[in-house]
């Protein structure tokens, strides 16, 4: 088999996953649940993003989330009706104030935007590596809100943007998902993704590489924000109203714990990751509330989800610093798993054959 | 009077640049003795707070209780979590420390939220802290003096310490080179607990400062300061010390500048700004300013 | 003094030292040679817990350090002089030596070595508040023996000490170690340089490929020839 279709079987496993999840929830769920769901599939989606950056170019990333906001906002901008924005966004600059496209052009010309400005950064972050190159990404991080904060022509500032058209449904959410996911992969196991993780690996490589890899991460690091992008978008296009907080610091730790808790290095691990910390994130958040179990009414703990997101964190880089998955995706462990068990049975068979 | 506004201005720049220096040192410290970029280092001063608040609460309100204690807890927060979360990934990638140290500050952070509620608690450090002294015509704050007087009294305090102390030297040169530390019969152990102390110490004498201009604590009050500790930290080149004095102060100065000198319709950019300098730095020179070492302790 | 009993030393995967058992008696001088990468730096980091030891057992003065931290062991008074001298390049000749007594708390002894050793060594004396990455290679060297000497040790590991050194300063590094050898120090030296070595020693090993291939006194390695040309590259005198 060749390698493309192996990289595409992989993909699938987890999409099928994925899927599962998505259309169980359509089919059986109460909206609460849905809406749960839906979520999950936007952070998933995030955290996929964030993988294809920190997992191949090895660099922790902090910035992924001002990418999220930023198509979350351009498509806000673009897509609220203008009725609402005579309200809203009465003195928004360029004219933007009094127009309103339709959602495909809307959310088209919101990738555009977070491309472009991907871009852009990418060209001067991707030329450091390791501890500075992190930095300049939680910097990036700061830039941006802080920027969505005071531009309170063009957003409002920290009061929310509503009237947003909410058009996305959990259907295309998991569709937007299972294409993420494939796109993780197959860059994953691309020449270019083999490049750029080799190269993290080994400083020799890396500097023989020099200019090249600079290239490579840049490319990472465009795909990344853009799949980030879908993810605000999505968001955005779901809830109806977004809010610069809704972009910052929380999020940010809430996607990297899902990333480094499954794994950093591999799609399988971004996907496994993402399930478990909303799992494990839903309940602290129905404990938080303090609700009745069998009788007994717990006491609200807000913080609770806090704690639990902290605690994963650094039990993760205590015990697992690569994560549940480690290095490889779970279909090539499992073909390796498969092979070796073959190859002892050959040589079980082979040494019963001489006795 | 103009002249009484422009002092009035340079104090508060010293004064903000004394808190980020203090921080920022903190920071340094730790990171240059073991590659740890600690940003649970605002949490402790969190720690630190609550601890004065929960003192005063139990009807201690001299100040000079209160506010040792604080300091005290401050240090002693310090060196729990070294023990607890930092001494397992001794070692590991610096990737790993940072994501640690965020994983820590989020769960004081929370802690505080639980027990203490996300309202402000009112911490009432000193009367004479939140008075001001005229100097001629000028209304400079207390606070403002002392922070920069304490700043400057830390920073010699250290400097004797990192020269003329045993431990001190074995400080400067694990910085380096932590084997032949060892080599010369110091407990890496020691060394690195004695850098938390400092930063804790340090740390909470900062701390004391936040709280008599904020007059609360909060769950979140140590996130901010830290970021911006951090700023001055990369600006004076990560691990340095002078840098982190260099980088404190200067970033006092062009935060204070810029509130100044910025039109008001953009002066809420400012932060924006001051990251985006942090931003600049590290892509085009991660040394810092004082260019001591591109070192962050790992292939570049 | 010190005894090494099949010592193993790994690096994950790589077997840098197998199998190998060494004997230094007080007062000795011993020489370790053998070619690049025979695993002698490994070997003598080994012993003071600098390198991963996968088996085998270290004694010092009859106790059993081989777990030890490396602290303990200097604190112990057994010492090493790194390879390459590694002194602190941004402390002060001054502060590397008082960091050398770091494990002491005999202040007046800690003041009357740092005379002794300044006495030895006078450029140390004249460079004394200059910064060690000013020193020439030969000075920090020489800083560096002094900083292992301040912490008062029974016994000394030297790994190449005459490392990258002109023929000169060579010549003063041995001859220095000849006077500690007066002294009554006892001294496991590592070298590529084994004329030299040999002519202070009084017993020598070489390892190659990490396992010992000779042990002998100092004058029989001279005469056997073919280890010297086999290993270390040097006529021996038949
Ligand atoms: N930290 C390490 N990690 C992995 N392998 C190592 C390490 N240090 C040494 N080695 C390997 O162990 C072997 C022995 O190295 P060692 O430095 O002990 O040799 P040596 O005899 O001191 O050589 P030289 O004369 O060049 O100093 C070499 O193959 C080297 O590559
Ligand atoms: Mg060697």
């Amino acid at each position: 088999m060749s390698n493309f279709l192996q990289s595409v079987r992989g993909a699938l496993i987890l999409g099928v996953v994925v899927g599962i999840i998505g259309v169980l929830a359509i089919l059986f769920a109460e909206p609460f649940y849905q809406r749960i769901v839906f979520i999950f599939m936007v952070n998933l989606i995030a955290v996929i993003g964030l993988q294809v950056f920190m997992g191949n170019a090895d660099i922790t990333n902090y910035g992924h989330i001002s990418f999220m906001g930023i198509a979350a906002y351009a498509v806000a901008i673009l897509a609220t009706p203008v009725a609402i924005k005579k309200t809203a966004l009465a003195t928004a600059p360029f004219g933007l104030g009094t127009i309103e496209l339709g959602l495909p052009a809307a959310i088209l010309i919101a990738l555009a935007v977070t491309v472009l400005i991907a871009f852009l950064v990418g060209t001067m972050l991707v030329r450091q590596s390791g501890t500075p190159a992190s930095i300049a990404t939680l910097a990036l991080l700061v830039i941006v809100h802080v920027v969505i904060m005071n531009w309170v022509d063009l957003t409002r500032g920290p009061r929310a943007i509503y009237g947003i058209p909410v058009k996305a449904t959990l259907g295309l959410a998991t569709i937007c998902a299972i294409l993420a996911i494939v796109a993780a992969r197959l860059f994953r196991d691309s020449s270019w993704g083999l490049q750029l993780r080799a190269a993290s690996e080994n400083i020799a490589a890396a500097s023989a590489m020099g200019v090249r890899i600079k290239r490579l991460r840049l490319v990472a690091w465009v795909v990344s924000a853009a799949i980030c992008g879908v993810a605000g978008i999505l968001f955005a296009l779901f809830v109806g109203t977004i809010s610069p907080k809704s972009f910052y610091f929380d999020l940010t730790f809430l996607t990297l714990a899902m990333l480094v808790v499954g794994g950093a290095y591999s799609v399988s691990g971004a996907v496994l990751g993402s399930i478990v910390v909303t799992f494990g994130f839903e309940i602290m958040r129905y404990l938080e509330n303090g609700p009745q179990i069998a009788g007994l009414k717990l006491p609200t703990m807000f913080g609770l989800t806090g704690i639990f997101l902290g605690a994963i964190i650094v039990l993760c880089m205590i015990l697992r610093p690569r994560g549940l998955v480690g290095d490889d995706e779970i279909d090539e462990i499992w073909r390796r798993r498969a092979k070796s068990r073959e190859r002892s049975e050959i040589s079980a068979k082979a040494s019963g054959a001489t006795q | 009077m103009m002249s009484d506004y422009a002092l009035q201005q340079a104090f508060n720049a010293l004064s903000v640049g004394g808190e980020y220096a203090l921080l920022a040192l903190g920071l340094a410290i730790v990171f240059s003795v073991m590659h740890l970029v600690n940003f649970a280092h605002g949490d402790m001063i969190t720690v630190g707070g609550y601890a004065m608040f929960l003192l005063i609460l139990f009807g201690v309100r001299d100040p000079f209780l209160v506010l040792p204690f604080g300091v005290l807890i401050t240090v002693l927060a310090a060196l729990l979590i070294e023990r607890v979360a930092f001494k397992p990934v001794r070692g590991a990638s610096p990737t790993t420390g940072m994501l640690t140290a965020f994983g820590v500050s989020i769960i004081i952070q929370n802690v505080a939220l639980i027990f203490g509620g996300s309202r402000p608690k009112a911490v009432q450090t000193a009367d004479w802290l939140a008075s001001s002294l005229s100097i001629g015509s000028v209304q400079i704050p207390v606070v403002q003096v002392l922070e920069t007087v304490v700043t400057l009294a830390a920073i010699i305090g250290l400097v004797a310490l990192m020269r003329y102390t045993t431990v001190g030297l074995a400080m400067r040169a694990a910085a380096k080179d932590v084997p032949v530390v060892r080599l010369m019969g110091v407990k890496a152990d020691r060394v690195i607990l004695s850098a938390f102390a400092i930063s804790g110490f340090l740390a909470g004498l900062a701390g004391i400062f936040i709280l008599a201009r904020r007059g609360a604590v909060d769950p979140f009050m140590g996130f901010a300061p830290v970021l911006k500790a951090f700023v001055a930290a990369v600006l004076g080149g990560f691990g340095s010390l002078p840098g982190a004095v260099v980088g404190g102060f200067a970033l006092g100065i062009a935060e204070v500048g810029l509130q100044v000198l910025l039109p008001p319709e953009i002066a809420g950019f400012r932060d924006a700004f001051v990251f985006l300098l942090i931003g600049i730095v590290l892509v085009f020179r991660p040394q810092g300013i004082l260019g001591e070492r591109p070192d962050f302790g790992e292939k570049s | 003094m010190l005894s090494l009993s099949n010592v193993h030393v790994s690096y994950g995967p790589i077997k840098a030292v197998r199998d190998v058992s060494i004997e230094v008696k007080e007062g000795e001088i011993v020489a370790l040679l053998g070619p690049n990468g025979a695993g002698k730096t490994s070997l003598i980091s080994s012993v003071v817990g600098l390198a991963p030891i996968a088996s085998g057992r270290i004694a010092f003065n009859g106790h059993e350090i081989s777990k030890e931290p490396t602290e303990k062991i200097v604190a112990r008074g057994l010492t090493l002089t790194p390879e390459g001298r590694r002194v602190f390049a941004d402390l002060t000749v001054g502060e590397n030596l008082r960091l050398g007594a770091a494990c002491r708390r005999d202040k007046a002894g800690i003041a009357e070595d740092l005379e002794k050793y300044l006495e030895l060594f006078p450029i140390l004396r004249k460079r004394y508040a200059s910064r060690a990455r000013m020193l020439s290679g030969g000075e920090q060297q020489m800083l560096a023996i002094a900083r292992s000497l301040m912490s008062r040790p029974k016994m000394l590991m030297l790994d190449e000490p005459s490392l990258g050194l002109a023929p000169r300063i060579v010549d003063q590094i041995f001859e220095l170690l000849s006077s500690l050898r007066g002294q009554g120090l006892t001294m496991l030296i590592v070298e590529q340089n084994a004329n030299e070595a040999l002519s202070l020693a009084n017993s020598a090993y070489v390892v190659a490929s990490g396992a010992l291939v000779f042990s002998g006194t100092a004058s029989d390695l001279k005469s056997s020839g073919e280890v010297m040309e086999m290993y270390l590259g040097l006529e021996g005198q038949e």
